[in-house]
């Protein structure tokens, strides 16, 4: 064997391991090699033809590889490539209305924000587009785990049986009955919740200052009064995000699901849950509101909140955020209940 | 997709299911890769060498070969062969396989 043919030999091996996993990479190098040398000694012809005998190494790789490996299944790509592309475009959407209101309020020069406009365009596509894969792809290892719980039934047996082999036994008994019409989650409805978040998430990360009052001079508008404390931004974004991602969990699951069932429940009050703690903390531990909101209304409108029937009359104060606070815990823990419902009601359930 | 084609495809997918009886067939004793390659093809059970080689990995994994590196005439070579369990596995293959070939038979003769 000749420096070339040597040299051809590596190249094929290498092509072939660099599609095989990391630990039987070495090993692979050996028999690869041993065959080709044997292939070769035995005069099946020059290297080139016993390479083109063994054919394509990716091919030859695919069969190195335990069975298919994926991010996302097909079992799960359509719903992926869906909330994919409402994310997108509603990510796409509050990036756009952020750089029209700032084109409006003229806050700088139209270069600058067409600049931005792209550069906001470019990393948040990509982080939603993380974002969305990282929720399936923890979904599907979490749901994989949860319908093998599921069918694991408890029978006197199982003392005596290796179970895990039980439990992959398919049995018509497995079967689930067709789920009642009034426990079906809409794709309508999931698609509402999930664009409203989506848009919800991207105007609080790219124009946090639309959420206020508007001041207009002479029919244009000229700046916002921010209802939200901007000042310690930084510190408080993270949590909102955060919260409002477990919400986005727990859309996805509800869409993947289709129905009210035991595995929607609990996902849904373990959300419903933690949405409540981070709520609480956003409002009793960091200042989410803006302290110099009614100092700033009442110079730039002159009018003064001073009767005690004018909601921000309470502003600041510890009612106001109480009200609000206890509004979303009570929208959350409705939506824990109707979920609850609807699952015991009308859903499947698994008691065991 | 062409006759002769469609036939390939058909005849490699009836072959495939016989791979593992032959190539267990083949490992009572001791032999490395490429031997067992040339054996199969001058009995008439041609098997390709990037099937046959991740067949043994996999039939290796799953408990019915077992491997060892050894010096060969020159160089080092992965000896395969039957593990116990491999044994008792290919017996009760080979009688599933006679139980096909009789029904199968069965079934042909009443063209």
């Amino acid at each position: 064997m000749n420096e070339s043919d040597k040299d051809l030999m590596n190249r094929y091996i290498y092509e072939v391991i660099r599609r095989v996993p990391g630990a039987q990479k070495e090993e692979i190098t050996m028999e690869l090699k041993e065959l080709i040398e044997d292939m070769y000694d035995n005069g099946e012809g020059d290297m080139e033809a016993v390479l083109t005998k063994l054919g394509d190494p990716k091919k030859f790789a695919a069969k190195y590889r335990d069975e298919s490996r994926y991010i996302i299944s097909p079992e799960y790509y359509d719903n992926y490539m869906w909330v994919l592309k409402v994310v997108l475009l509603s990510v796409l959407f509050s990036i756009v209305v952020s750089a029209f209101v700032q084109l409006i309020t003229r806050e700088s020069g139209f270069s600058n924000i067409m600049l931005a406009l792209f550069g906001n365009i470019l990393s948040a596509g990509v982080g939603a587009f993380g974002a969305v894969t990282l929720v399936f792809a923890f979904l599907e290892r979490q749901k994989v785990k949860v319908e093998f719980h599921e069918e694991k039934e408890w029978t006197v047996n199982s003392l005596t049986e290796n179970s895990n082999e039980e439990k992959k036994n398919w049995t018509p008994g497995l079967l689930q009955p067709v789920p009642d019409k009034r426990a079906l989650i809409s794709r309508g409805e999931a698609l509402a919740e999930l664009v409203f978040t989506m848009i919800f998430i991207g105007l609080l990360l790219f124009a946090p200052y639309l959420f206020g009052a508007y001041v207009f001079d002479e029919g244009k508008l000229v700046r916002t009064i921010p209802i939200f404390n901007l000042d310690q931004w930084s510190r408080i974004l993270p949590f909102m995000v955060i919260s409002i991602m477990i919400g986005f969990v727990d859309e996805i699951v509800k869409l993947l699901a289709g129905c009210y069932c035991t595995l929607v429940m609990i996902c849904n009050l373990i959300c419903g849950f933690l949405q409540i703690i981070f709520v609480i903390v956003m409002f009793k531990v960091l200042d989410i509101w803006n302290p110099k909101f009614i100092q700033d209304i009442t110079s730039t409108f002159d009018i003064r909140f001073s009767s005690k029937g004018d909601l921000f009359y309470y502003y600041g104060t510890g009612f106001f955020s109480n009200v609000l606070l206890a509004i979303i815990c009570g929208a959350i823990v409705l939506e824990m209940g109707t979920t609850i419902y609807k699952t015991l009601r009308y859903g499947r359930i698994k008691m065991n | 997709m062409g006759e002769k084609e469609l036939l390939d495809n058909l005849t490699s997918e009836l072959r495939r299911g016989t791979q593992i009886l032959s190539v267990l067939s083949q490992l009572k004793e001791e032999k490395y890769g490429y031997a067992l390659v040339q054996i199969l093809e001058e009995k008439g059970s041609v098997i390709d060498p990037n099937t046959l080689y991740p067949l043994l990995r996999r039939l290796e994994k799953q408990g019915l070969l077992q491997s060892d590196w050894k010096m060969g005439e020159s160089k080092p070579r992965k000896y395969y062969k039957r593990t116990e369990l491999g044994d008792k596995i290919y017996l009760e293959l080979k009688q599933q396989w006679e139980n096909i070939v009789g029904s199968m038979k069965g079934l042909m003769e009443e063209e």
